[in-house]
């Protein structure tokens, strides 16, 4: 692959901005007068492993598909490596290489054949070809079976396979529409390793998906889109820091939870306690009621709250640190602008 | 259109298939061509009769010729109709037109694949039809006209079925739409063209002027340009019904082709 990223690896004058190499602005497409994307604005930064989350119908296959060129958007604009999809959409698939959510092969190929198809449709050179066929298999880790015909290969050697087809003409961009759908833990894994790398060879990938702890294992940039626009955007971590409301705490107490819960919501370092706790009364004397409450507080912090509480006189009994679940705060997130849309 | 062209070629004369369904096209024609032969020799007694051989090689080649034209008729259609649509049943559609590749060239390099096994077929019955030689009757260049007849017709079907292929979302409904369509120009062309002649709507002049839809039907070609059924109408210059419909095959398989390749352009933005 070296001799593929070799134009990529090349930055431009040190002193020059970097140029984001995917622009969207403004977005709209609409099917039979239903916007699927309605405004959408959005950068990916040349380097980057975008991150494209929301859940299924919000838009991001739609946004996908125009910029694959594969679908004309009602409004806006949006380019690839500075090229227009609807002016030039021939130079913008020399630039870029897309994966769809499903896709089909051919069965009566062998590997070797299937990408020196690809190769030659995306006008590799015959001389070139041999060469860039096996450094694509020996990325994929299918050089073993590159005399196999397609149909012998498993599900995620095919994802695998439909990769390598993307990256035939060393594209600068990759378009992935939710490439590891349908996979085993393992072949994700393996996905996810591979992208990984295609980073470290200077690609720039857009790779979407409905679940955002699959795509923030290995993203540098996530983008949330929810009813076709961007709601929120930025690096992984950033991110993950605003959809986080802080450690979830679970109190059990016995007695009162009622009473628990308006001590607990007094202390300044609680930021929210869970509302459904107050129906979580103890079933019964003996039995303790349980209280979530959520802090952005650390561990010594955590300690001043838990001898707060005991101070106040509640006979604490159980006092544990949840696990995150960034998933339900995902979901909380999307439906409050589901909800305001 | 190479990349297409190849693989297309490669995959389609790969495996069982393609040998199979020649040996069956050639052993039917075979049977055919036996069984006429058995006929007309047990019935004659032509020895040094060159009248009756001539009659036997003309028959034998109205024979096979017939038979040839409806074998076009079933396996053309089919060869062409799941070109696109078969890509997109596929779900790899979307992958060819994310390539350099252009509209024309895709659908020209499924055009010339199928076609290219509709004509081996037509080609290897070249040693059947030579047997006509043996009798006398028929010459070689009205053999030519005839094949010539079968390679526009195969172009036509083939045109059709690539057009109808690029309009459907599925195979199975492209391949259905072909046959109506072609079994309607010959079928429905040639009762249509018996109705306009019994009411006298007919174009041209000359010896055999004919209706409209005459031209366009490949089964009414076959039959006038088979031997002793010579025929020509005048559009200004005399022709022959044949060389009209090769014309008009021409031009329809030209529109065909173009206008597929403009629909599946519209397939990308």
């Amino acid at each position: 692959m070296a001799s593929q990223v070799q134009d990529v690896q090349q930055p431009g004058p040190p002193a020059a901005p970097a140029r984001p190499l995917i622009e969207i602005s403004g977005l709209v497409k609409r099917y039979n007068g239903t916007p699927a994307l309605n405004g959408l604005d959005m950068r990916v930064e040349g380097g980057s492993i975008y991150g494209f989350v929301g859940p299924n119908g919000a838009g991001k296959t739609t946004t996908m598909r125009i910029l694959a060129t594969l679908l004309e958007a009602d409004e806006g604009s949006g380019l690839i490596a500075g090229e227009d999809v609807r002016a030039h959409p021939a130079r913008v698939r020399a630039r870029i290489g897309f994966m769809p959510d499903f896709f089909g092969v051919y069965e009566d190929l062998t590997a070797t054949e299937y990408l020196d198809f690809y190769a030659a449709s995306c006008g590799v050179p015959s001389k070139r070809r041999r060469q860039v066929i096996e450094e694509l298999l020996e990325l994929i880790d299918l050089s073993h079976k590159r005399d196999t015909y397609v149909e012998g290969l498993s599900r995620g050697m095919k994802q695998r396979l439909g990769l390598a087809r993307a990256l035939v003409h060393d594209p600068a961009v990759l378009l992935l529409d939710e490439p590891a759908s349908g996979m085993d833990p393992r072949a994700r894994y393996e996905m996810r390793e591979i992208v990984k790398e295609l980073q470290r060879l200077g690609k720039t990938v857009l790779v979407s998906s409905h679940i955002l702890l699959e795509l923030s294992e290995m993203c540098t940039h996530i983008g949330i889109i929810q009813s076709g626009r961007l709601v929120r955007e930025g690096p992984v971590d950033q991110i993950l820091r605003g959809l986080d409301p802080g450690r979830a705490i679970e109190v059990r107490v016995l007695g009162s939870a009622m009473q628990a819960r308006a001590a607990i919501a007094a202390l300044p370092q609680v930021t929210l306690v869970d509302p459904q706790a107050e129906g979580r009364e103890a079933q019964g004397e003996g039995t303790p009621a349980t209280i979530v409450f959520r802090t952005f507080a650390d561990d010594s912090g955590l300690q001043e709250v838990l001898r707060s509480l005991v101070s106040a006189g509640l006979p604490v009994v159980g006092f544990n640190v949840q696990r995150d679940n960034l998933e339900e705060v995902f979901m909380q997130i999307t439906e409050q602008q589901d909800g305001h849309s | 259109m190479i990349p297409v062209l190849v693989k297309e070629l490669r995959t389609r004369m790969r495996g069982w298939r393609t040998p199979a369904v020649l040996t069956i096209y050639l052993l039917v024609l075979g049977i055919v061509c036996y069984l006429v032969l058995q006929l007309n020799l047990n019935n004659s007694s032509f020895n040094n009769n060159t009248n009756q051989a001539s009659r036997v090689g003309i028959t034998l080649f109205d024979g096979l010729a017939i038979l040839q034209m409806i074998l076009i008729v079933f396996i053309t259609p089919a060869s062409t109709a799941a070109a696109i649509s078969g890509e997109r049943q596929r779900q790899t559609l979307d992958l060819l037109l994310v390539t350099r590749l252009s509209s024309l060239g895709i659908t020209m390099g499924k055009l010339i694949a199928a076609l290219a096994f509709d004509l081996l077929l037509i080609l290897c019955s070249l040693p059947i039809f030579s047997l006509v030689f043996l009798f006398g009757g028929v010459g070689p260049d009205q053999v030519a006209e005839v094949f010539l007849l079968f390679v526009m017709t195969v172009l036509l079907f083939g045109s059709l079925g690539l057009l109808v292929s690029v309009l459907m979302q599925k195979a199975n409904t492209a391949t259905v739409v072909t046959y109506v369509l072609v079994l309607g120009s010959t079928l429905g062309l040639g009762l249509a063209t018996v109705y306009f002649e019994a009411v006298g709507m007919t174009i041209g002049a000359g010896a055999t002027p004919l209706p409209l839809t005459a031209y366009f039907d490949p089964a009414f070609a076959l039959a006038a340009a088979l031997p002793q059924s010579e025929s020509t109408v005048s559009f200004g210059f005399d022709f022959q019904i044949w060389q009209v419909d090769i014309l008009a095959s021409a031009a329809i398989s030209v529109i065909c082709v173009a206008l597929s390749a403009v629909m599946l352009r519209q397939s990308r933005a």
